[in-house]
């Protein structure tokens, strides 16, 4: 054992002379060629190339295919709720409800929204229930983080009306500043991202209509500015929700008639509905 | 460089080249051409007729495949193969001959030998190099055999069995050829001095 050791040791870290074999894949190549193992190493090797083709191209397929199920998925998940000439209510996935006056639309996702619970609103909508978990209304004119439980969101052509009834919400114009609304405070968003803010007045809550015929909301007008509101019979279809302000004519006009849609004109006392 | 290249899966893989396995082939090759190459080259120091008597091995190994039982040393076996293929080439009038012959276990042998130690390895320190040559020195004074038994065994790391079934010799004389190399080793003094100084 001792002599093996040290023979062991001996050796250890020497190297003989002429122990590279340069030519040990050229001499394989002689070898393959003889044997002719070269044509089947090719042969093996194209019908590998071609498996790897088959599997690169079944693989996309496989993606693709997946790409354009989960795409299809999330498009049919996409919900659509959209007014005529009648207001609607409707539950939304959490559970809370929301009232979308005519001629408004309201969209979401139900995938998009395990994420993000963001709905996209055109036209008017009052928003109720339990919002704890968060909810954002995004309009062309800003975005309404709801804090709270309750509001209202109109929006027309040139502003947005925000107003909370109950909790708080945040309301971001389009040039990023926040408003945060509590209870009985509301906001108007113009264009321009100008933010007008004020106390819901008691009296004006209390004129809350809840899916009204438009004839009668026009002839509380009438009454409210002592003039005659003309053309209504047109629109004897639309309903209204909402409120309607008493110190502001303009401002009653767009928020009642800008909800439906209908343009107008005033000529001194009279409103002439187009 | 000890080549220690005896495993069980080299076993499996000699079976799946029996039955025809190119990759199997190409594997053996791969495993075991880089120490038979160095080790022929021991035997004739020419890389034009090691590379051939290699490749004809090879050949040889393919064609007849199928008959080819594994064996229970493929190292042994290859290695021994390619001696005789080296020693049939360098001496063409002795076709039969074999290590066991008096022929090659003289001085014929003896002048188709080249057991020697690369004495200017890069990187190595100066006390190492200076053992590489004493130990290089010291194993010229050995003979071919005392040289290729202590190469296979304590170079190659083949067993006693695997080192006597190489160079056709029974277990005893290999291992008395063995002792015999390592006392003359142990007795050279400048090797001594040289492994002193380590």
């Amino acid at each position: 054992m001792v002599e093996e050791q040290f023979i062991i040791n001996l050796f250890n870290g020497v190297k003989f002379q002429n122990e590279d074999f340069d030519a040990r894949e050229q001499v394989w190549a002689r070898i393959s060629k003889k044997c002719g193992l070269d044509v089947a190493e090719a042969q093996v090797s194209k019908s590998s190339s071609t498996r790897r083709l088959l599997v690169s191209a079944w693989s996309l397929a496989a993606a693709i295919v997946v790409i354009v199920l989960a795409g299809s998925i999330f498009f049919l998940s996409n919900r659509t709720i959209a007014t005529g000439a009648s207001e609607c209510v409707a539950q939304l996935p959490d559970g809370s409800s929301v009232t979308l006056s005519p001629n408004s639309t309201l969209r979401y996702n139900r995938i998009k929204w395990l994420f993000d619970k963001k709905l996209s609103l055109d036209g008017k909508a009052q928003f109720c229930g339990n919002h704890k978990n968060g909810l954002s209304v995004a309009t062309e004119l800003g975005c309404v983080s709801v804090l709270g439980t309750e509001f209202l969101v109109d929006q027309t052509d040139t502003a947005m009306l925000v107003a909370c009834y109950d909790g708080s919400v945040n309301v971001r114009s389009l040039d990023g500043s926040d408003q945060l609304l509590n209870k009985g405070e509301q906001v108007i968003c113009n264009a321009e991202g100008d933010m007008d803010f004020s106390k819901i007045e008691e009296e004006v809550k209390s004129k809350v209509y809840n899916g009204a015929p438009l004839r009668d909301v026009a002839k509380q007008i009438e009454i409210i500015y002592n003039l005659k509101v003309t053309g209504v019979d047109s629109y004897s279809n639309c309903t209204y929700s909402g409120t309607i302000p008493e110190d502001d004519l303009e401002a009653a006009l767009m928020l009642v008639l800008g909800s439906c849609n209908i343009d107008y004109g005033i000529d001194g006392n009279v409103v002439s509905l187009k | 460089m000890l080549f220690k290249i005896r495993s069980q899966k080299s076993k499996t893989i000699w079976k799946r080249f029996q039955g025809g396995d190119h990759s199997s082939f190409k594997e053996i090759y791969n495993l075991y051409s880089r120490a038979l190459y160095a080790f022929g080259m021991k035997i004739a120091k020419d890389e034009t007729i090691v590379s051939e008597c290699l490749q004809s091995l090879f050949i040889y190994l393919w064609e007849k495949r199928s008959s080819i039982d594994c064996p229970s040393d493929i190292f042994a076996y290859l290695a021994v193969s390619l001696k005789h293929r080296i020693l049939k080439e360098v001496n063409p009038e002795h076709p039969t001959l074999s290590v066991n012959d008096k022929a090659i276990n003289g001085d014929e042998l003896e002048n188709t030998s080249y057991f020697i130690l690369d004495t200017d390895v890069q990187n190595s320190r100066e006390t190492e190099k200076q053992k590489a040559v004493a130990l290089n020195n010291a194993l010229q004074s050995l003979s071919s055999r005392q040289k290729e038994a202590l190469y296979l065994r304590y170079y190659d790391g083949l067993s006693v069995d695997e080192a006597a079934e190489v160079m056709g010799l029974n277990n005893q004389t290999m291992r008395n050829v063995t002792s015999n190399a390592i006392k003359r080793l142990k007795a050279d003094r400048a090797l001594q001095k040289a492994i002193k100084a380590i």
